[in-house]
């Protein structure tokens, strides 16, 4: 059971996880309050594509010993309702804006919840001393790279919208 | 009321009534007998509960009996029975929760001998079921038979006998035409006659009035003697409403706002009321058989429109789908007809032919306007008036037609402002062709409304009719005009050139009913699409069922509050959607004069001043028929009664500012569709300044006394005194404010960041999706808007065709 919940992890630490998911959608919402119809079929894509991504990612990385282990259930709830629904609702919101803005707020927000998630669930913990002591750059680390979700994002919806219709290709605007 | 035979319930309900007064009564012995004979003596004579319930079953069987004895007369008792029955099963509630209830109870069977035993817990749980079976009997019959007795449709009869009380004290004169319930019978029709969601407000209105005087340890309203009610009512929603804690001083306001529309409109809409107030009804002035001789009714264009009921598939397509029928849907779909496209009309409200339309303002209230006319701002301070049926708003405006001021063009134009990118050119011409599509004239005939005579005067003496200033007949699209009055409430003689007369009937001429096709009683719920494109619409037809419609193309032209609602619901349009919604704000003047002049005779609004430099408002002359007028009258009781009472010596002036864009329309609150809004300080005090103007200007025609619309009753009897309203009008509650003329709420601008949609009116990020309304307005355009709005559709129609 320690791999599906964590090591004394209950229910009770889950739920917090996912308050504070909530918070951040909340912060999200004040600068775009919902998912535009147009955009609506590109976010349930995003939301699939990434949410497969990152549980299926997240195993492999582990096993290569660049990731912590992420029992089953936090991997579970932060690819599908973190990456998968929250952050593309994110980019739902902010696609129109500059990347470099893009990709900060996306770091800012994947920090964010990393934190959390290490506070509550005392995952994503693997000692990374580089230049920066403890835990720490480990979690900057991670949250670099989903800083690249825009970037990435955009370039799989070019690629995706030749064989669906309906998908919005963002124009990336430097 | 009380002399009428019973109706079958009310029978049924006494039946019931002496039916428990014997099972009550046979339970107090039920409850006695075994502490005095038999087996269990020892048992139930040590217990108190036994002489409890044998008291308590007995003053219900006592309640029960004399409550049988008559229906009406005893009806309290009834609901004594009720209530202490509730009270008795949350007794046992609390037991059950509370209290130690696995103790044992052994019995005697006194026809066996054998011992029965069972946990104190059953006994409770049968004592529930007991009860709940007895409440739910007698709410069941006594509420079918309040509703027989007053033959309700739509209050209930707790409500029914609120207002009743209510009307009894808000309609306050010596010589009532009429009871008080037959003015909350015509309240009670009245609300039933039409769909709004908003309409529960007035059952909470109601029964929140009629327990508030609870809370300050009074009975109930009804309970109340009429004068201690009267007291309580004027003392506590009016003269020492400040007192009331701010946070829900609005409620209490609202509360006593919306009872008095509710006792006025029943009041006055009755034509027994007519003479009182020295109201004679179209159809029997002395002149109008001449009138309609002279000038018949011009035949009546044919218009077909499909009904809900004729909807037997779930899906409909169109090439060019069109959410509304009002100014713009109207002209739009004639230029899109004109241009080869087919045209499929959704319309919420339901299809009034010419034939159908009344003199009775509270039938036609309920079936032209929006919510019954009932539309406010979240904090009940604005009246947002909205036609909703074919034709839309103008079915039911005055027809009033400015063209856009150029000043508010080149504002909209201005890169650094709105950045609009209208073509001025383009519009110009669409101006030409909309004047020319509706026949806007001017009103130079002599039935104008006779109160503007003496503002006419007033003017004069004051010298306001020199240029620049400008003090005119108003244009209007209409032609031939009997002076009837009754623009607000729909022209049933076909004069006033509306969409559903002319405009709807010539573009399904110009191409047949099957390129035109209008479907009456369909909302528009939410827009499905496809990426980029938006593929259909989910409507609700008038019957409950629903349907899908798709179209090639998708026009939002339901009206700057409805457009946002959809766009909202939808999710679509950014964040930009439902923001920067601004009003023609107006609230009016009346003027008492020395000999009558029947104001309600004649053109409802028929002049209009406009001062140069502009003070920021437009005034304009205005009256109404009985109805309209005592919802607009100031004066509380017994005052109100007495303004009506010399309703034939009024005069009205309307005073209309733009306002701020500072308002909001949401999909959210209880409705999912509110209306956020309160004016600033600074188009507040130019409201001031206008109502200040038009007093001066009766003062100088002739009147002896102006009163403004405030919530603080004033009468003013000479001109300086209207200074004083600048001290008693500081906030939005201080005076009644109204509008027809919500505009903004999806700006257009080529800016996407600043709008909703573009020059082309093709909301941003979408193919096929258009809003062409006057919620594409970037700003309150300070006049009656219908013109624009109508000349912006047909610009629009040729980008869209």
């Amino acid at each position: 059971m320690a791999s599906f919940w964590g090591m004394g992890n209950g229910l009770g630490e889950y739920i917090l996880v996912l308050l504070v998911y909530t918070a951040m959608v909340v912060l999200m919402r004040y600068a775009h309050p919902r998912v535009e119809l147009n955009f609506r079929r590109t976010y349930w894509i995003l939301c699939i594509a990434w949410g497969l991504g990152v549980f299926i990612g997240n195993y492999l990385f582990y096993l290569i010993r660049i990731l912590s282990f992420l029992p089953w259930l936090n991997n579970a709830l932060h690819a599908f309702v973190w990456i998968g629904l929250c952050l593309s609702f994110l980019y739902a919101g902010c696609y129109k804006k500059p990347i470099w803005e893009q990709c900060l707020l996306f770091i800012i927000f994947s920090f964010l919840v990393k934190v959390g998630e290490h506070w509550i669930l005392g995952t994503w913990d693997l000692p990374f001393d580089y230049r920066v002591k403890g835990n720490l750059a480990y979690l900057i680390g991670w949250s670099v790279l989903d800083g690249l979700y825009p970037y990435v994002s955009m370039v799989g919806l070019k690629w995706v919208s030749r064989f669906v219709q309906g998908v919005i290709v963002p124009q990336a605007i430097w | 009321m009380s002399d009428t035979p019973l109706t079958p319930q009310e029978r049924r309900l006494q039946v019931l009534l002496r039916i428990l007064a014997l099972v009550f009564g046979l339970a107090a012995f039920g409850y006695l007998l075994p502490a005095l004979v038999g087996p269990n003596k020892a048992f139930f004579i040590q217990l108190p509960f036994v002489t409890n319930s044998a008291v308590k079953v007995s003053v219900f069987a006592l309640l029960s009996f004399l409550a049988a004895g008559n229906v009406r007369r005893f009806r309290p008792m009834t609901e004594l029975v009720i209530v202490g029955h509730i009270i008795s099963e949350l007794a046992v509630f609390a037991t059950l929760i509370w209290g130690n209830t696995s103790a044992p109870v052994s019995l005697v069977n006194p026809l066996t001998g054998s011992l029965l035993t069972f946990p104190i817990a059953t006994a409770l749980w049968a004592s529930v079921i007991l009860d709940g079976v007895v409440i739910a009997l007698l709410v069941w019959f006594y509420l079918a038979a309040e509703q027989a007795r007053y033959g309700l449709s739509y209050l209930s009869p707790m409500q029914f006998r609120a207002l009743v009380a209510l009307a009894e004290a808000l309609v306050d004169g010596k010589d009532e035409q009429l009871p008080p319930e037959d003015i909350a019978r015509h309240v009670d029709r009245y609300l039933a006659a039409f769909r709004a969601r908003m309409k529960w407000i007035f059952k909470l209105v109601l029964t929140s009035m009629q327990l508030y005087p609870l809370l300050t340890l009074q009975p109930p309203l009804t309970v109340m003697e009429p004068a201690d009610r009267y007291r309580f009512l004027k003392r506590r929603f009016y003269t020492e409403i400040s007192l009331v804690p701010r946070l829900w001083r609005f409620l209490v306001k609202g509360m006593i706002r919306v009872a008095k529309q509710m006792a006025y409109l029943g009041y006055y809409n009755d034509p027994r009321t007519f003479a009182s107030v020295g109201y004679v009804r179209f159809s029997q002035r002395p002149d109008t058989p001449d009138k309609l001789v002279q000038s018949p009714p011009p035949p009546r264009q044919p218009l077909r429109v499909l009904t809900a009921s004729e909807i037997t598939t779930d899906t409909l397509r169109g090439d060019v789908v069109i959410i509304g029928s009002g100014a713009a849907a109207s002209v739009l779909a004639h230029t899109l007809l004109a241009k080869g496209r087919d045209v499929l009309m959704l319309e919420r409200g339901d299809y009034v032919e010419r034939s159908q339309m009344t003199d009775n303002e509270a039938e036609m209230l309920s079936k032209l306007y929006a919510d019954g006319a009932l539309q406010l701002t979240r904090d009940f301070e604005l009246q947002v008036l909205q036609g909703s049926c074919v034709g839309g708003s103008t079915v039911v405006n005055n027809a009033v037609s400015f063209e856009l001021p150029p000043q508010v063009l080149e504002r909209w134009n201005d890169p650094q402002l709105y950045n609009s990118g209208l073509d001025t050119h383009q519009l110009m011409e669409s101006f030409a062709r909309v004047r020319q599509l509706i026949r806007v004239q001017q009103q130079n005939h002599p039935h104008l409304n006779k109160g503007a005579r003496p503002v006419e005067q007033g003017i004069k003496r004051l010298g306001l009719d020199e240029t620049p200033n400008v003090f005119h007949v108003v244009e209007a699209n209409i032609e031939g005009c009997y002076g009837c009055g009754y623009c607000n409430i729909g022209c049933q003689f076909g004069k006033k050139l509306s969409m559903l007369d002319v405009v709807l009937p010539a573009a399904q001429q110009m191409r047949g009913p099957e390129a035109l096709r209008i479907l009456a009683g369909c909302e528009a719920h939410k827009l499905h699409g496809r990426g980029n494109t938006v593929t259909g619409v989910s409507c609700r037809l008038s019957n409950g069922r629903r349907l899908e419609v798709s179209g090639n193309t998708i026009v939002v032209a339901a009206g700057a509050i409805s457009s946002s609602i959809l766009l909202l619901r939808s999710g679509v349009g950014g964040t930009q959607v439902g923001k920067h919604l601004a009003f023609n704000m107006g609230s009016p003047i009346t003027a008492v004069f020395n000999e009558p002049i029947n104001a309600y005779d004649g053109l409802q609004i028929s002049h209009y001043l406009q001062l140069s430099p502009s003070r920021g408002y437009v005034l304009e002359t205005w009256f109404n028929p009985p109805v309209a007028q005592a919802l607009a009258m100031p004066g509380w009781f017994d005052d109100h009664y007495n303004n009506m009472r010399r309703y034939n010596r009024l005069s009205s002036i309307g005073v209309l500012t733009p306002t701020a864009s500072n308002a909001e329309v949401r999909a959210a609150g209880v409705f999912r569709r509110e209306i956020a809004y309160k004016p600033t300080p600074s188009d507040l005090a130019t409201l001031v300044e206008g109502l200040i103007l038009a007093g001066r200007i009766f003062f100088a025609g002739g009147a002896v006394v102006t009163m403004p619309h405030t919530w603080d009753y004033y009468e003013f009897t000479h001109a300086d005194d209207l200074e004083r309203l600048r001290q008693i009008i500081r906030q939005p509650g201080d005076v009644t404010l109204g509008t027809g003329h919500p505009q903004g709420g999806n700006r257009l601008s080529k800016n996407a960041s600043q709008g909703v949609v573009n020059p082309e009116f093709r909301v941003f990020g979408y193919n096929n999706l258009y809003v062409c309304d006057a919620s594409v307005f970037p700003s309150s355009i300070g006049v009656n808007p219908q013109l624009t709005v109508m000349a912006l559709a047909d610009y629009a129609g040729q980008l869209i065709a």
